[in-house]
């Protein structure tokens, strides 16, 4: 993969990411789960610098960044908390594994953005009930 | 069985082979790389220190990891998950790095320390908490390290395995920070 279509998979994946977290963080109750709520509303709050800060990193790279879809198909009915948890695991498992792609992919400046970027989403899975594994991100593994 | 044995050959034959040289009938040679000469006399890649490198750092976790479930029996279940991750980690490193690549730890320094990373041997704290603490805080140490061998690689199949294990390290190092103070609810 050449390094400007692995930034482009990781923004269409952080555009997604947006989208689901918009609606999870729209579904889940302040008061009744406050630390879900909390949660959900960092990691959109990161992941929408991580968007902002690819799109940049695209334009430097010459090329337009994709935009977002108009909608993005849920990984599951996201209503009860167990669900809207599990939607967002799913989300960052995602982002794991593009972001282990693009440090694979690139180099440099990039590659460092990348790194910082799997090590975060990783460290977030646990929050939504993931466990730690050996190699995060990488499937054939 | 399509895991560890594919990735290696994945990102060996990314790197042009890391080992490029490897012996002639290793039935573990990785895959990808047909009609090389194998009695051709090894390349030596970049990449091959950076994984002697990250192969010591992994044995040394690994070795505190053990050093600590021998101490504290009763934190078993939570440490054996993560020496199963860094047997892991130093098996697939070991495959891509030739015996005389590796770093030879010396046998009375198993653990530098880590806020000072002098070379002390490591020691087991008496406290089942604290050993816990200090296992979380090599596991930090550790993810930098990885990370630092992951922006190094030449080869990108290769760095993105190391970006992995740095995220699987700093994974632990929460999960076993929050395991040392339970009820503070650090995940």
């Amino acid at each position: 993969m050449k390094p400007v279509e692995a930034l482009q998979a990781a923004l269409a994946g952080e555009h997604a990411a947006l989208y689901v977290y918009g609606v999870v963080g729209g579904r889940v109750s302040v008061s009744a789960q406050p630390t879900l709520w909390s949660r959900v509303r960092s990691a959109y709050t990161t992941h929408r610098g991580r968007r902002d800060q690819l799109i940049s990193m695209i334009r430097a790279a010459g090329a337009r960044p994709v935009a977002a879809e108009i909608s993005y198909e849920l990984p599951n009915a996201a209503r009860t908390v167990a669900e809207l948890t599990a939607a967002s695991l799913d989300l960052e498992l995602r982002c794991t594994a593009v972001y282990a792609d693009v440090v694979g992919s690139t180099a440099g400046a990039n590659r460092q953005w990348a790194l910082e970027a799997i090590n975060d989403a990783a460290v977030r899975q646990l929050g939504f009930g993931g466990e730690p594994e050996a190699f995060p991100g990488v499937a054939e593994l | 069985m399509f895991t560890r044995r594919a990735a290696v050959a994945g990102f060996a034959a990314g790197a042009g082979g890391l080992w490029a040289g490897c012996t002639a009938g290793d039935k573990h040679a990785p895959t990808g790389r047909a009609g090389r000469d194998t009695s051709a006399p090894p390349e030596r890649d970049p990449d091959i220190a950076v994984a002697a490198e990250a192969l010591a750092g992994e044995q040394k976790v690994l070795d505190a990891v053990t050093a600590s479930t021998a101490r504290h029996h009763d934190l078993a279940s939570v440490l054996s998950p993560v020496a199963q991750a860094h047997r892991a980690h130093v098996r697939l490193l070991a495959e891509a790095t030739p015996p005389e690549a590796s770093v030879s730890p010396s046998p009375d320094s198993a653990v530098s320390d880590v806020p000072s990373g002098a070379p002390t041997p490591f020691r087991v704290p008496g406290r089942a908490d604290a050993a816990l603490r200090r296992i979380a805080a090599l596991e930090q140490h550790l993810s930098t390290e990885n990370k630092q061998h992951a922006f190094a690689a030449q080869s990108g199949a290769f760095a993105r395995l190391l970006a992995s294990m740095a995220a699987s390290a700093a994974q632990h190092a929460v999960v076993l920070d929050g395991a040392a103070a339970p009820g503070r609810g650090s995940r």
